[in-house]
């Protein structure tokens, strides 16, 4: 595989791996006839991530020898590497014009030629200077995640460029990300965190953000209402970061079902560029933490490539098959996607896979209104927590009357039993409705 | 007990946070009363203490509303970070709601942002910060610091300036020496093994001691030492540069000399007709040579 890219997709391509590489640590490299496909799977296997680019829009030069046998080049590179020599580029453009960088080639070169096997990057600088990087690579079996679009009920397309603003209001710290359309059709963007829960601890608790957006934000939206679903929140960011990086920033589609831990499709493009970002993201199932979220494995297919063993793709209409086992799946802990074997095979239940009918009706429901029950906001009877003990000061300002006013000793022990019971059970924000799910940040 | 009020001056109130943050404590006391609120940060150890009485007036709309059985006083305490980075989000809102609220058996001060969505909607950010109520008696053991009567008090030239060549001194050395007489005359010092340098300005204005709040301002000692004559203090550079932060909402800073004991800076966010209606007072120790 021999590949050119022109010095003004440069910036594009060094992002697509910035991208990739808050996914996973090594990104997969892919040629085909027509195309090159870079993708990248996080090490709980709960989220993947693929860009394709189109051989003649994205490159100025593209030669792919396909010798037939399928997977035939694949292969995996350690994105640090990869970023390191994207990244130099980009800062000698900005420091020193004249190392302008006017082309990058990319060669795979097997060990059949001269018993070596390295990817070849060439950087083609003005002046004639050429800077070469041989690096080593991994021959792998190229691995997809797979997803039924067909049987996705929810579709929303909105400007990434705006979700890149609404993201600025969470927290750094926030992990995870519900999203959620309540009963009158707006957005609610809820952020949280698997927070500390010591006492001492609860002012460093990170901030709590919940966003409503109206619909009319969207491009495009036909979610029904009253469903949710959980992601987490540095992978969404870094997918909405690479869409918003586009000059300008592209649309970001979203595509997923909303029956029991599914995981979500997000996807943009650029045909004038020949660029295509798919991404799959598990969700996180109720009752269970972000370590141990559903893995795609449970909502979408993966395929094998390489055809030597017969691939057992898995349909998506294969929900939850019933309540007990959801409960199990998330009593079970089992985070990774069950690949079985020599990683060809798709994960999933075998047994269940034999019966094919969807059975919608009776399954949990992604957002059953037992889970709202269960989390709703309502404000308990607690007493406060006993404030830290500080050495007492005992200086008062002479000339005025005392800022603190005195307590009575009667009073004040009322009032500290009564302070939390006294917070009027109505405050609550007009995001925090009551019949919303809140989960709040000590679960 | 219920606290509920619409934030009518953003800009103010995000510039006020901002000057707060970075001092030693990352914990801020904020005791609301009917009439005006507090800002208090007072470090577990020595160092810069602030206190700063805000009437209502200045930060909030009408419909300010407090109630509680103690006086209907709240004191609560929050880490002065969060404060910040929630009203970052309201840079460009319309409307800025600041409730104190409940989640999960947990109290909560909560900003409710409503702002301009892109397709002609509104969108509503809600951002809260976990916070601790805090009680009566603890409260009433912290007390604002016991001063002497200054020595000397000036009017500081604009704090913008002072912490430019602050920050050069800063490098220099750990401590920076502040001295001024009635004279009008500042000077700003710092030593090194090899370099002394000294930042000096002079027609400064002395102001005038109020007879209402100083019974006999001919008795004060700041009347009765020799124009010319300087007090010094010696206080920490790295405490001073970060508070000179405050001067992007800083008006008018009176700086007091309390030789041998401490600085204490009066830091006026408005106008001079309305400086009663907010202060922010900084007690800064000092440290000997």
């Amino acid at each position: 595989m021999n590949a050119v890219i022109p010095g003004q997709h440069l910036k594009e391509f060094s992002r697509i791996l910035v991208c990739l590489s808050k996914l996973g640590d090594e990104v997969t490299i892919e040629p085909k006839g027509g195309k090159l496909m870079l993708s990248s799977l996080n090490s709980s296997k709960s989220a993947f991530g693929m860009v394709v680019l189109h051989a003649t829009k994205f490159f100025d030069r593209y030669d792919f020898n396909d010798r037939g046998d399928e997977g035939g080049m694949t292969c995996r590179v350690n994105l640090r590497l990869l970023l390191s020599i994207f990244r130099s580029r980009n800062i000698e453009a900005r420091d020193n014009k004249d190392m302008f960088v006017e082309k990058c080639e990319l060669r795979m070169v097997d060990s059949s030629s001269n018993g070596e096997s390295r990817l070849i990057v060439r950087l083609i600088c003005k002046h004639g200077v050429l800077k070469t990087y041989k690096l080593t690579y991994e021959a792998a079996n190229p691995m997809h995640a797979v997803m039924d679009k067909s049987m996705c009920n929810a579709h929303w397309r909105i400007s990434s460029k705006m979700l890149r603003e609404y993201s600025e209001h969470f927290a750094n710290k926030a992990e995870e990300l519900t999203f959620a359309v309540d009963e009158r059709g707006r957005i609610i963007l809820t952020s949280f965190t698997e927070g500390l829960v010591s006492e001492s601890e609860t002012l460093r608790q990170p901030i709590q953000t919940t966003l409503s957006l109206d619909p009319s934000e969207f491009d495009d939206f036909s979610v029904p209402a009253s469903t949710q679903f959980t992601l987490t929140l540095r992978e969404f960011k870094a997918i909405i970061g690479l869409a918003d990086s586009f000059n300008p920033p592209l649309p970001l589609s979203a595509c997923y079902s909303t029956s029991g831990g599914r995981p979500v499709n997000f996807s943009f493009e650029k045909p004038e560029q020949g660029v295509v970002g798919e991404f799959i993201v598990s969700t996180i199932a109720e009752g269970s933490s972000t370590q141990n979220g559903s893995s795609i494995g449970r909502g979408s297919g993966w395929t094998s490539v390489n055809a030597s063993v017969p691939i057992r793709r898995l349909e998506t209409s294969r929900s939850f098959v019933d309540r007990d086992e959801a409960e199990a799946h998330a009593r079970n802990h089992d985070p990774s996607l069950d690949l079985g074997g020599d990683s060809h095979m798709t994960g999933y239940n075998q047994d269940s896979m034999l019966d094919e009918t969807p059975s919608h009706e009776d399954q949990l429901g992604w957002h059953a209104t037992d889970t709202h029950s269960d989390r709703r906001m309502s404000p308990a009877r607690s007493t406060m927590p006993p404030p830290s003990n500080l050495p007492s000061r005992n200086v008062t300002r002479d000339n005025q009357e005392p800022l603190f006013l005195p307590a009575d000793q009667d009073d004040e022990d009322e009032a500290t039993r009564k302070l939390a019971e006294d917070m009027d059970e109505d405050e609550v924000g007009p995001t925090q409705g009551a019949t919303q799910k809140v989960r709040g940040v000590f679960d | 007990m219920r606290f509920r009020t619409g934030i009518r001056n953003i800009s103010t109130f995000t510039k006020l946070a901002h000057s707060l943050e970075r001092l030693k404590r990352r914990e801020c006391i904020l005791r609301l009363t009917p009439d005006a609120v507090h800002f208090i940060i007072v470090p577990d150890t020595t160092g810069t203490q602030v206190w700063a009485a805000i009437g209502v007036e200045t930060l909030f709309d009408d419909d300010y509303h407090i109630q509680s059985n103690a006086n209907n006083t709240i004191n609560l305490e929050f880490n002065i970070e969060n404060l910040t980075r929630s009203l970052r989000s309201a840079s460009s809102a319309t409307e800025v709601q600041m409730r104190l609220t409940k989640r999960d058996k947990h109290p909560m001060l909560s900003f409710i942002i409503t702002l301009p969505g892109h397709g002609g909607g509104t969108n509503v950010v809600t951002q809260d910060i976990h916070v601790r109520v805090l009680t009566l008696s603890y409260v009433a053991s912290i007390r604002e610091p016991i001063c002497p009567e200054p020595d000397v008090h000036i009017i500081l030239p604009p704090l913008g300036v002072m912490r430019q060549h602050s920050e050069r001194f800063q490098r220099l050395s750990d401590k920076i020496i502040l001295r001024a007489n009635m004279s009008g005359s500042l000077h700003l010092l710092a030593h090194s093994d090899s370099i002394r340098i000294q930042t000096a300005w002079t027609n400064l204005i002395n102001p005038e001691l109020d007879p209402a709040q100083v019974p006999n301002p001919a008795e004060h000692p700041s009347q009765l030492r020799p124009k010319d004559k300087f007090a010094s203090v010696r206080i920490d550079a790295k405490e001073w540069v970060s508070l000179l932060r405050v001067s992007v909402v800083a008006k008018r800073v009176i700086a007091c000399f309390c030789e041998g004991h401490a600085l204490v800076l009066y830091v006026y966010v408005t106008e001079p007709e309305e400086e009663a209606s907010a202060v922010l007072t900084y007690y800064i120790p000092i440290h000997s040579e």
